[in-house]
């Protein structure tokens, strides 16, 4: 039989890829082991940076540049208060942090650390007016700059906003990061689930406390079932003999289940507050004896969001560029998911280099 | 027909759903079969099927009202759970004399008010102060600004113990 014909016989293929298959099955059962080693050795974190204020368990990164910086106004990432911020760094060509950095932006990062039961009435306004002032103040205070500009990521943004709508004059520009702000949409599936017919929240920071970092993993995950449990695993599994992939998973998944509680407080705010009564957009939402109002919000503005997000949808935080009082403001959209958002190649090569010149352009 | 046999035909026909969707996908994946695909190959994409289709048919599910329904008898009952493991422990605590953490929760709550009532009352102060200042500036004719402005006492609210390292 000519070669020609051992190729294109279709026994012959199949025979050959069930063999294949085998091996491959083979190399990845040897490399377990391997892979456990993997998984425990996981760094967090890419960017050098040192901690410059600390309050309660808040801790301010600053991160360290071998230049000075090259604009006036330093930039502060707001991160969440559910996960680590460390998504934001998370390695070396999957770091937001370091676009900043490079292009020569003084950069600091809030890490809000882990409540303790202790914590559990923290609300909103000890979080916004107490925490974030003090850090922008400690910032303003260090660099002898007036304002600092703000990148708030998903809740952080939301907070990001309430915290420029209250303090507008220590803000020099605002960019969301995927931040919820109009919560009337029934998109997300979170939306639905924390309806007032279906979730009492008082009963349940009454029960528990904080919200337990289990319980906002389960939901998670819960969110994308059959993704998360059955698909991820499955891919992870045939891709095991990709190092550069095995890498990137276990460096997404030792964040992604680095959950942290939400103290009581701020979760009973935000539940009831937004996605139960959507107060932020009627610009009605308290926090502490202070209403926000985003028509006070007068920075440009830049509001960054994910096509694909299931967490916080487009259209969760689209409207917030009508809502504002600013003339500046603009909106990217990025096709990706609420995290790849930050790590995903598509952003980190077209969304973080755009999102640096528009603020090069207003830091000076 | 009652209102809970009603309930539990449509929750067994949305379940219905979700399996009948994922059987006719298989069976779709089972039909694109050619000689040139090989086995694994073929598999592959069935499964992608199947997936593709529980995937859909669960996010469905999880809007409708029955699983919603089904959610939050779970939480009630978490709750619910919590509650009585709470009490009995605090009960448990207090035969014995000891303090609860219920005791330390309330302790705390009564703390955290009293501090927000005294930063208003400081922050009030600083209010009138600044006030005082911005007229005695313009009074001697430096109506220029101060430097930094200074924080607020509202700002150091969450404040237990702050330390700075810069």
């Amino acid at each position: 039989m000519s070669d020609y014909n051992v190729i294109n016989n279709p026994w012959f293929r199949w025979q050959r890829s069930m063999i294949d298959e085998g091996f491959s099955q083979a190399r990845r059962m040897v490399r377990l082991p391997y892979l456990f080693k993997k998984a425990q050795a996981v760094k967090k974190g890419a960017s050098p940076s040192e901690v410059v204020y600390e309050e309660d368990r808040l801790k301010l990164l600053h991160y360290l540049s071998d230049t000075e910086p090259r604009y006036k106004t330093p930039l502060i990432f707001v991160f969440a208060l559910v996960n680590r911020p460390y998504i934001l760094d998370l390695k070396e060509g999957r770091s937001v942090v370091s676009h900043f950095v490079k292009a020569g932006f003084d950069t600091y990062l809030i890490d809000w650390g882990a409540p303790t039961h202790a914590d559990r009435h923290l609300s909103l306004d000890d979080y916004i007016n107490g925490y974030m002032m003090n850090v922008v103040d400690h910032v303003r205070e260090r660099t002898g700059a007036p304002q600092a500009s703000i990148l708030g990521y998903c809740m952080g943004g939301t907070m990001s906003a309430m915290f420029t709508a209250l303090h507008q004059e220590k803000v020099k520009n605002l960019l969301l990061l995927a931040a919820g702000i109009d919560f009337a949409t029934r998109e997300g599936l979170l939306n639905l689930w924390s309806d007032a017919d279906y979730f009492d929240v008082d009963r349940f920071v009454e029960a528990f406390g904080n919200a337990p970092a289990e319980f906002l993993q389960a939901t998670f995950q819960l969110l994308k079932p059959v993704q998360n449990l059955i698909e991820k695993p499955i891919n992870f599994y045939e891709k095991a003999e990709d190092d550069k992939f095995v890498d990137d998973f276990f460096t997404m998944e030792t964040w992604l289940n680095d959950n942290i509680a939400v103290p009581g407080g701020v979760f009973r705010e935000f539940v009831k507050g937004l996605y139960q009564k959507n107060l932020l957009v009627k610009n009605s939402m308290p926090v502490g004896k202070h209403i926000v109002d985003l028509r006070k919000i007068t920075c440009p503005v830049l509001n960054i969001m994910a096509q694909n997000d299931d967490l916080v949808p487009c259209a969760q935080s689209a409207p917030f560029n009508d809502l504002v009082g600013s003339r500046d403001r603009k909106s990217i959209v990025v096709p990706a998911g609420h995290i790849g958002l930050a790590v995903g190649s598509k952003a980190q090569k077209e969304a973080w280099p755009e999102a640096c010149r528009w603020l090069a352009e207003r830091s000076r | 027909m009652s209102d809970s046999t009603e309930n539990a035909f449509e929750q067994a026909s949305a379940f219905q759903k979700i399996w009948m969707e994922t059987f006719t996908k298989m069976a779709q994946s089972g039909f694109s079969f050619t000689p040139d695909s090989t086995p694994p190959e073929f598999m592959r994409q069935m499964r992608s099927g199947i997936f593709q289709a529980l995937s859909k048919s669960w996010e469905e599910y999880m809007r409708s009202p029955q699983f919603r329904d089904t959610m939050k008898t779970m939480m009630d009952n978490a709750i619910t759970f919590r509650k009585m493991g709470n009490d009995m422990m605090t009960q448990a605590h207090h035969s014995l004399q000891g303090t609860a953490r219920a005791d330390i929760d309330d302790l705390m709550q009564a703390i955290h008010h009293l501090e927000t009532r005294v930063l208003d009352c400081v922050e009030e102060v600083t209010t009138r102060l600044d006030r005082l200042e911005e007229k005695l500036n313009l009074k001697a004719g430096n109506g220029a600004s101060r430097g930094t402005p200074r924080a607020t006492a509202k700002g150091t609210k969450a404040a237990g113990k702050q330390t700075r390292t810069s």
